[in-house]
């Protein structure tokens, strides 16, 4: 390929300017600013258009604002340039978005443009087409340029920037592509793995995880808490169940309750009755007339004193006629005890002689039967006819014995027994009351009791003041003696004798006995009150036959087990609910927790999936890498080191490539014997051995494909020596001999100055 | 003879967990309150309709996760509208079974009838109408069975949960009571209350009684792909025959935005074009931003979507989220004619796509993480 001729309508400072180019070394030699690297651009511009490559929408390039025609607004221009010598004319107006492109055929004088495919921004593809290179990498092979090197950049980058400079060159390509491994890296490392916990993907999926197991946590919670809803509802229906039993058997038990009740009113009556019966006579008992009576005898007792206060001697009174009762007493005693002691020595008289005769006449009836036996037996030895009498007399006294001796005195002896024992207990009582009577007054003689009977008469006599009242007194005892008595004796079956004090403790005790029987009464009839109140029906009634007393335990422990376990069972629903409600509360996050969990679920899949992209990313990469690297890497290696050794004078002559660690370069120092990194040059050899990479680089392709693309330099050699110059311009002026156009820019007149010096043929480009 | 009015509504989901959510925590609860909401709001149109029955046509209570709090509101909601008769046949989401909460029967409202796996018919002789129905007994019911024609008595209503299946379909692979148009147009139905799709529908069979099948579709938004208005109906039957009225009871509509954004140079200028479409939506509705189209490839998007979502955040919007589906603006065919590493690669990962193109997206996503890569290391 070569360039043949540019002309640029409007391009950066260009306006209606025409530039010539021929085969071999042209050189452009102009001062800074003077339009050089417009020129270059102008003609990728022009080959290419004023879009950015490698993007479906239409977008500037990035120097399409920079190169705006500074008089007039037609940006664009044409260019006429060779592809194996065919010529052709390209024609564009680069001002977008009216931009336009038209290719002719200079050979054929034709518009070919039709006959190139159009990209997704409708750009037909000349270039592309033609020699097979876009924009960038076109650029990439054909220019070379020292400002590949920023020198505002720090010096430890630079070493790098070489290495990145010479692999460029070595391929004319984004071969090496291990920056952009390790950016996918550090995007893999960035989304890091599922276990490692500092990491997106490993906090995300961890959290994921425990969202997980929340969940189905919750989710057996939630079976449970359902079973348990369905537990409670069932023990709900079995309590009120039982509430129905309880209520069944309560009506019961009210009708055993009203049934026992009633049989509490029958004892009352019961009760009544007997209470009634054994203190009827208490019903017509007044308590006033009791304290009546008693306020009576206390009268008594009082006029009682009062009488003994009118003797001198104090109680004589009443000593004269107990001691009078008591002599008559002892009097009858003595009579009773003589009475008795008579009747007992007769009876005693009786049994003795009772049983003397018993016992002779036993004796006799024994003796008697015993001698008749005898005679029995002599007679019926000696003569027998005569034997039935002493048998028949032997048998009479048998029977006579038997009958005295064990049933005839019998009943006999037993009266006089009974008898006896009887007048004995009634001596043995005369002889107490006497002993007590005699006790009383000291003595064991009725003489000693008359002679103090007599004498308390005397004194009485004698001493009596005023016997009017004495008498008077006597006689209101005596009424009143018989009014309590006539009163009392209603209501003491046995009354005892007359003791004003022993009678007052009596009509107490009656009283007493009065209001407990009242008391009683009342209990009682209250108590019928209130059954009554009850209101016991006649079902009732009829209900009671029906309840036995198995019946009545039967229905209260029914009634006691529905109780208890109406009781378990309401404690257990209460627990149940109070569960449940904890459960419900605890278990209403699920649907939320679910849903978190499939946020988190959807977050892990999206670093996964963007994980595996990068992966996969990485890989196919790697994989392209490797392949150009042994497609290309080692058919280059023999043409870049054949011109490393022309540009280096035979300095180096061997470079050295790694290409499984990516592409390292080496090269080999005669002076040291040893490889070195290119990096471990100098600067000048550095750039001797990119140019000679590109050198390489472009013959190479040129030996593929027969297509000889042309090498433009934009002020490259000014770093160069002079003889490093020298030795650059000759193999500039080689490669021209093989058919490639070689466009060079220069500030400096030592490249022309060279040329001449060296006699190679060039071109030189007047900017003005 | 009454009028016969009726609501019939299906897959309300209640307590299902909200799905595809990228928002708060707070904003989910919030959202799974809106389904309740919903329920309350269908009870109110029963009020105001004064309808005799109400058709739940299965999918109501989500099986597993249904809160018990829930199902106290159902039933107090159900106890407030004594005069309607209340008819559930039982989806393949809230299967009849014992672990369900429908189970027993009796704890629920009078006015309420669970329908079991068999069919059973019900006559109202006030209406002079029988509805039969039956339901899900567990998730999955492969088998098409019958209703029964014995108790055809007055006018007809179906209610079932199902797959209706036209003419041509088979029902080989349907797992959810498959229900054959072919089958039905035999019935003298009026109505045919159905659940299991979330999407409306409305079909006229072509019979004797021109039986209205119908879907009312999801009350309430479950999935990005329910967006809009959601329903019930309102039907009545009357002599004339059956008439239909959708009525929209949403608490919030699910609305998915789709943004051309080929156009937009920059982050600002994305945000406005979604400022621009969120103008004319009801900002309590719920919206799913997708972003569309070829953007520039020197802008990450998917960093970008992180400064979008905190701008877009300020406009008070209950619920949003971004989904990237746009594109870097690579030319691929432009990057598979290049000689160098990028076109290798390009044409590796087309090669891989071909082969695999079940894996496309995945490869898709790799050829543009590794072009950015490369792009970038230029």
């Amino acid at each position: 390929m070569q360039i043949n001729r540019v002309k640029f309508r409007g391009f950066g400072r260009w306006v209606n300017k025409e530039f010539q180019f021929r085969e071999g070394i042209n050189v452009i030699e102009a001062p800074n600013e003077a339009g050089k690297s417009t020129i270059i651009q102008g003609i990728f511009s022009l080959l290419y258009g004023p879009k950015k490559e490698g993007v479906k929408k239409q977008i500037k390039a990035d120097w399409y604002q920079q190169y705006l025609p500074w008089m007039n607004s037609d940006y664009g221009g044409e260019i006429e340039y060779s592809v194996q010598n065919h010529p052709y004319r390209l024609v564009r107006t680069l001002l977008l978005p009216h931009d336009k492109a038209q290719l002719n055929d200079l050979a054929m004088g034709l518009d070919i443009s039709d006959r190139f495919s159009m990209d997704a921004k409708k750009d037909r593809l000349f270039l592309e087409e033609q020699i097979g290179f876009s924009h960038d990498s076109m650029k990439r092979i054909a220019y070379l340029s020292p400002r590949f090197v920023d020198e505002g950049k720090e010096e430890h980058n630079k070493q790098s920037q070489v290495i990145e400079r010479i692999k460029t060159a070595l391929y004319g390509q984004d071969l090496d592509v291990q920056p952009v491994l390790k950016q996918l890296e550090k995007k893999i490392n960035e989304i890091g793995h599922p276990k490692s916990d500092t990491k997106k993907l490993g906090i995300a999926t961890t959290r994921c995880n425990e969202l997980e197991k929340e969940v189905h946590r919750l989710k057996s919670d939630y079976v449970v808490l359902v079973e348990d809803i369905q537990y409670c509802s069932e023990l709900k229906k079995k309590i009120e169940g039982l509430v129905a039993e309880r209520e069944e058997l309560g009506r019961e038990r009210g009708r055993i309750y009203r049934f026992q009740q009633n049989q509490k009113l029958q004892e009352a009556h019961l009760k009544i009755q007997n209470l009634r019966h054994q203190y009827e006579i208490l019903d017509q008992f007044n308590e006033e007339e009791a304290y009546r009576a008693i306020n009576k005898l206390e009268e008594f007792s009082r006029l009682e004193k009062r009488n003994l206060a009118l003797y001198d001697y104090e109680g004589d009174a009443v000593n004269r006629h107990r001691l009078e009762a008591d002599i008559a007493d002892i009097i009858l005693f003595q009579e009773q005890e003589k009475t008795v002691e008579i009747k007992k020595r007769e009876v005693d008289q009786q049994a003795l002689l009772y049983s003397g005769k018993k016992t002779i006449f036993i004796n006799g009836w024994l003796i008697t039967s015993l001698l008749s036996l005898l005679g029995m037996v002599i007679a019926f030895m000696w003569m027998p006819s005569i034997v039935v009498l002493p048998a028949l007399v032997a048998c009479f006294s048998s029977y006579n014995y038997y009958r005295l001796l064990v049933s005839g005195t019998q009943c006999d002896r037993e009266v006089l027994a009974k008898e006896g024992e009887q007048l004995a207990r009634e001596l043995e009582r005369v002889s107490v009351l006497k002993k007590a009577v005699f006790d009383y007054w000291s003595t064991d003689s009725l003489a000693v009791l008359y002679a103090k009977l007599n004498e308390m008469r005397r004194v009485q006599s004698v001493e009596v003041e005023d016997p009017i009242e004495l008498g008077q007194n006597e006689q209101k005892m005596e009424q009143i003696h018989q009014d309590v008595k006539r009163w009392i004796t209603t209501f003491l079956c046995e009354l005892p004798p007359f003791d004003s004090e022993q009678w007052i403790r009596e009509i107490r005790l009656l009283i007493h006995q009065a209001k407990e029987y009242r008391e009683e009464m009342y209990k009682l009839k209250l108590l019928k009150a209130e059954i009554n109140k009850e209101a016991i029906t006649t079902n009732v009634e009829e209900r009671i036959q029906h309840f036995s007393l198995d019946e009545i335990r039967n229905i209260e422990d029914a009634y006691n087990r529905v109780e208890r376990e109406l009781l378990e069972k309401k404690e257990e629903h209460a627990k149940l609910e109070g569960k449940i409600e904890k459960m419900c509360e605890l278990v209403s996050v699920l649907p939320l927790k679910e849903t978190e969990w499939e946020i988190g679920r959807a977050e892990v899949a999206e670093l996964e999936r963007e994980r595996k992209a990068y992966e996969l990313a990485k890989e196919v990469l790697q994989e392209a890498v490797l392949e150009l690297q042994e497609n290309i890497g080692p058919k280059l290696i023999p043409v870049a080191s054949k011109w490393l050794k022309m540009v280096s004078d035979n300095r180096y002559d061997t470079l050295l490539i790694n290409l499984h660690r990516g592409v390292h370069l080496n090269v080999f120092v005669p002076e040291t014997g040893e490889n070195q990194p290119i990096c471990m040059l100098s600067k000048g050899a550095v750039d001797q051995v990119i140019f000679a990479l590109r050198l390489s680089l472009l013959q190479f392709y040129a030996n593929h494909t027969s297509l000889f693309l042309p090498l433009i330099l934009d002020d490259y050699f000014v770093h160069f020596d002079e003889v490093r110059i020298q030795n650059a311009l000759r193999l500039l002026d080689t490669f021209a001999i093989m058919g490639h156009q070689v466009i060079l820019c220069t500030c400096h007149k030592r490249e022309s100055s060279v040329l001449d010096r060296l006699g190679i043929e060039y071109y030189p480009i007047h900017l003005r | 003879m009454r009028p016969i009015t009726w609501i019939h509504t299906a897959d309300l989901h209640l307590d299902q967990p909200v799905t595809g959510w990228h928002g708060s925590k707070e904003k989910a609860l919030k959202r799974r309150e809106d389904y309740r909401e919903t329920f309350r709001r269908i009870i109110s149109v029963v009020k105001q309709k004064n309808a005799s029955f109400l058709f739940i046509a299965g999918d109501f209570l989500e099986h597993g996760f249904v809160q018990a709090g829930t199902v106290h509101l159902v039933k107090e909601c159900f106890r407030e509208i004594t005069d309607t008769r209340v008819f559930i046949s039982p989806g393949n989401h809230d299967p009849y079974r014992l672990d369900s909460f429908y189970h027993p029967r009796e704890d629920w409202p009078k006015n309420v009838y669970i329908f079991g796996n068999k069919w059973e018919s019900l006559y109202f002789e006030e209406y002079n109408v029988t509805i039969h129905g039956r339901g899900f007994t567990d998730y999955v019911e492969t088998e098409w069975i019958p209703p029964p024609t014995s108790t055809l008595q007055g006018k007809q209503i179906m209610v079932v949960h199902g797959t209706l299946l036209s003419t041509l379909s088979s029902s080989e692979n349907c797992r959810y009571f498959p229900i054959h148009e072919k089958e039905l147009v035999g019935y003298p139905f009026d109505y045919v209350a159905l659940g299991h799709i979330h999407k409306p529908s409305l079909a006229l069979l072509d019979n004797k009684k021109k039986t209205r099948v119908c879907y009312p579709g999801s009350p309430e938004a479950l999935s990005w792909k329910e967006t809009g208005e959601r329903f019930v109906v309102y039907g009545t039957l009357t002599d004339k025959g059956v008439a239909v009225e959708w009525i929209p009871v949403h608490s919030r509509a699910y609305e998915r935005i789709n943004c051309d954004i080929s156009d937009c140079e920059s982050r600002e200028k994305i945000l406005q074009l979604v400022k621009d479409k969120l103008r004319s939506y009801d900002r309590k509705n719920c919206f799913q931003i997708v972003l569309q189209g070829r953007y520039p490839t020197y802008l990450e998007l998917n960093r970008e979507i992180f400064w979008l979502y905190e701008q877009i955040k300020e406009l008070d919007v209950f619920h949003f989220s971004f989904i990237n589906e746009g594109t870097p603006d690579f030319d691929l065919s432009f990057y598979s004619q290049q000689k160098g590493v990028v076109g290798l690669f390009v044409r590796k990962m087309e090669e891989r796509m071909q082969c695999n193109p079940e894996k496309k997206a995945e490869y898709e996503l790799a050829l543009y993480k590794g072009l950015e890569a490369l792009c970038s290391n230029k």
